[in-house]
């Protein structure tokens, strides 16, 4: 290494250094300390006592609460997520074509991913209400039997995946500027061509889009198995067994419990650790197979 | 427990903008200094829950208590009853919880001072010459655990049932109920449909009732308990101190009592649905039901009513049997605090003579010393039947404390509030679960 690297080698690591040392100390630091917890008792007021496996085994084997949390989180991963992927397309797609008046269109559709989700939450109550709820007065022009969507254990589900549909101008956005990045002339020449709009669409912006649509896949993944603010409000911070959820669990075990079981909390946190681990890894080891780089083919 | 799901939404917010301002601000505890000698400032923090009037009431009854103890100045802590449990135990852990704070000590008694995060009061009660004969018997045994004081009482809060007075009148009747037997007779006089006709009357239209004799929801231990407990059951088994507790939601007794208050919605349609309830932040104070029942400490959110005229009476006894819930609510002190003089000051200030007049003049809290609940001072701030509500005292069952009790709790009532109040479990199939579940939890296990 000659004194020039090793100085730049020097420079680069202490403008790193702020990243470097909030990660070790606030991140990686906090989660090794998680590690150790999950396989104690700890109640925050007295010791941690070490008790083996016995949190990983107590949680897959003997605990309902548990199973239900997991069921329903994959529930909104499988079903939520890609709802809520096509929607963002499908709204990006509208909102890039060009007409007069567009950009308010699109700061309309953004608007409501500002709204706090508690606020949100409040406002999806009056909603999805049985008698006075909009939903409902829909549901009555279709001559459809009215639904109790939040106090429905059906209905809860589907009902948590319809107020996530708001957060689609997250999503939108960056669909958006993916959109804005694929060259006019692909579209021109397929023109030319003879390709018309379906085509244009699944063999040029689809193909260009597939970066995109792996980042917001994966940012989505992550986001969908967090799932816990909805909850928190829609159930009244009290969720039954068809409504609770991975995160709202930990919460609950951790903070909402009597004796604060951190360590049955620490144990859990760490199961969704790699799960959330294991499938985002799994999209990134497909996407070669989907995913196509414009500038990597060139 | 003081937690009630109909108030969720107003509070979802404050306790948002809480734990951002608690995240915001600076963890210090406020103690400075360690000694309490009388000629040394000394800063106490107090930790407490309560509405919005409790805590304007407290800044009062601090800055009383300021006056007389010029040397000692307190700052108040708040948060709303659910942010309250998640946040005193973190700061508990990370050494940074309030000098003083309020307790609940039939539900979190066990877990504090059973693991040493409670200074034991009994040396600070004898030198002091406290005189704990003052205050009401039936709530003293929940203060105690193992035998030792861990807190002075602040007030005691009894179960009442409110009345529309006004609407009472226009059915033609003139005292409220004194048994639920009576209760669901008023409540289907009271019930009255679009067209006029009440619940008792041919062509009454359960489909389209206007106005509801009585509002019925899940309240485990201000409704469901003491039902079940005047029918001569029990919701845990007895001695609560045994050390093996068990859930008793699902005997006959307990089948007996919720079957009752479910059918007053499902059978006599005399009562709201749950989501029916859930459209008013506060359903009495609407005048859509003419009865409700509630605790004492909720007294305050009736005051604004103006549009008709309500009282309030004792809860309903069971074929002559009066129970009343004696629930009591105390100050306890950090172990850990470097202020300990001053903060047994502070606590011997509110349980006492002095801090319990000025805390009674406020109407909010019933005192915890029996004369002063029954002086002029205090029940003329209150509504008249305030003294009939007071006078079931001596009929009063302690709430006492247990291991896992507030989480065995928490099962059950959201169990029956999620599926047997609403009716997606039939009583027997829901109070199955619900038993089933709260003795796993009571055993140390998940359900």
């Amino acid at each position: 290494m000659t004194r020039l690297e090793r100085r730049e080698a020097i420079a680069f690591y202490l403008f790193a250094s702020p990243w470097i040392l909030g990660f070790l100390i606030w991140t990686l630091g906090p989660m090794l300390a998680s590690l150790y917890l999950s396989f104690t008792n700890y109640d925050l007021f007295t010791p941690p006592q070490w008790v083996g496996l016995q949190n990983y085994t107590g949680l897959l084997t003997s605990d309902g609460e548990f199973r239900s949390a997991m069921f329903n989180t994959f529930y909104f991963v499988i079903i939520g997520l890609p709802v809520n992927l096509v929607l963002a397309l499908a709204t990006a797609l509208l909102l890039n074509e060009r007409l007069r008046g567009i950009t308010f269109f699109r700061g309309l559709y953004y608007v409501p991913t500002l709204v706090p989700a508690v606020a949100s939450g409040v406002l999806w109550i009056s909603l999805f209400d049985p008698q006075y709820g909009v939903l409902d007065a829909i549901l009555r022009v279709f001559h459809l039997p009215s639904i109790d969507w939040l106090a429905d254990p059906n209905w809860i589900k589907p009902a948590i995946i319809i107020t996530l549909l708001w957060g689609v101008g997250g999503g939108m956005i960056i669909y958006l500027a993916g959109l804005q990045n694929i060259p006019e002339q692909l579209y021109e020449s397929a023109k030319i061509d003879g390709a018309g709009a379906w085509s244009r669409f699944f063999h040029v912006t689809l193909p260009l889009l597939t970066p995109t649509i792996l980042f917001e896949v994966i940012i989505g993944l992550i986001g969908f198995f967090q799932i816990f603010d909805q909850i928190y409000v829609l159930t009244y911070n009290h969720p039954g067994e068809e409504s609770i959820t991975f995160m709202y669990y930990l919460f609950q075990t951790a903070f909402g419990s009597e004796t604060n079981q951190m360590g049955y909390a620490s144990a859990q946190a760490w199961i969704f650790f790699v799960i959330v681990m294991a499938a985002t890894f799994l999209v990134f080891k497909t996407s070669a197979r989907w995913v196509f780089y414009e500038g990597a083919r060139q | 427990m003081k937690g009630n799901l109909k108030r969720f939404v107003a509070v979802a917010g404050m306790s948002v903008l809480a734990v951002g301002l608690a995240a915001c601000g600076s963890s210090a505890s406020g103690s400075s200094g360690s000694s309490g000698t009388s000629n040394q400032h000394v800063s106490l923090t107090y930790g407490r829950w309560g509405s919005a009037d409790e805590i304007k009431a407290g800044r009062v009854l601090l800055s009383a208590f300021h006056h007389a103890s010029p040397h000692i100045t307190v700052s108040q802590q708040v948060a709303d009853w659910n942010t309250y449990w998640t946040k005193l135990p973190t700061q508990l852990a990370a050494g940074t919880a309030p000098d003083v704070f309020l307790l609940d000590p039939g539900y979190y008694q066990v877990h504090y001072a059973g693991s040493g995060r409670l200074l034991s009061l009994d040396n600070y009660i004898k030198q002091s010459h406290v005189d704990m004969s003052q205050y009401w018997a039936q709530e003293l045994p929940s203060f105690r655990y193992q035998g030792h004081y861990y807190e002075l009482p602040r007030d005691i809060s009894l179960n009442m049932l409110l009345w529309n007075k006004t609407e009472f009148a226009k059915a033609g009747i003139t005292s409220p109920p004194s048994s639920w037997q009576q209760l669901l007779h008023d409540a289907q006089l009271l019930t009255l449909d679009s067209s006029g006709h009440n619940a008792t009357q041919p062509g009454f239209n359960p489909n389209n009732i206007v106005q509801w004799g009585y509002g019925s929801y899940e309240y485990l231990d201000g409704i469901d308990e003491p039902l079940i407990t005047e029918m001569g059951g029990h919701l845990w088994t007895q001695p609560e101190t045994s050390g093996h507790v068990k859930c008793l939601i699902d005997s006959p007794t307990g089948q007996r009592a919720i079957q009752f208050l479910v059918n007053l919605v499902s059978k006599y349609h005399v009562s709201p649905n749950p989501t029916q309830l859930g459209h008013y932040q506060n359903i009495f104070a609407s005048g859509k039901v003419a009865m409700y029942i509630d605790g004492t400490f909720d007294l305050p959110e009736y005051y604004p009513i103006n549009n008709f005229k309500w009282d309030i009476a004792p809860f309903p006894s069971w074929n002559g049997k009066e129970v009343s819930m004696a629930q009591g609510v105390g100050n306890a002190i950090n172990a850990n605090t470097s202020n300990k003089a001053a903060a047994w000051n502070l606590v011997k200030w509110l349980g006492t003579a002095p801090g319990q007049k000025v805390m009674s003049q406020h109407g909010i809290n019933i005192p915890s010393i029996r004369s002063l609940a029954l002086s002029s001072a205090f029940l003329k701030s209150q509504p008249p039947g305030m003294r009939s509500v007071i006078n079931t005292i001596p009929a009063g069952v302690p709430y006492l404390d247990f291991p896992h009790k507030a989480d065995a709790f928490n099962y059950v009532d959201t169990v029956l509030s999620n599926d047997v109040f609403s009716g997606h479990m039939t009583v027997p199939a829901g109070l199955a679960k619900a038993q089933s579940g709260a003795n796993t939890i009571l055993a140390g296990g998940h359900v």
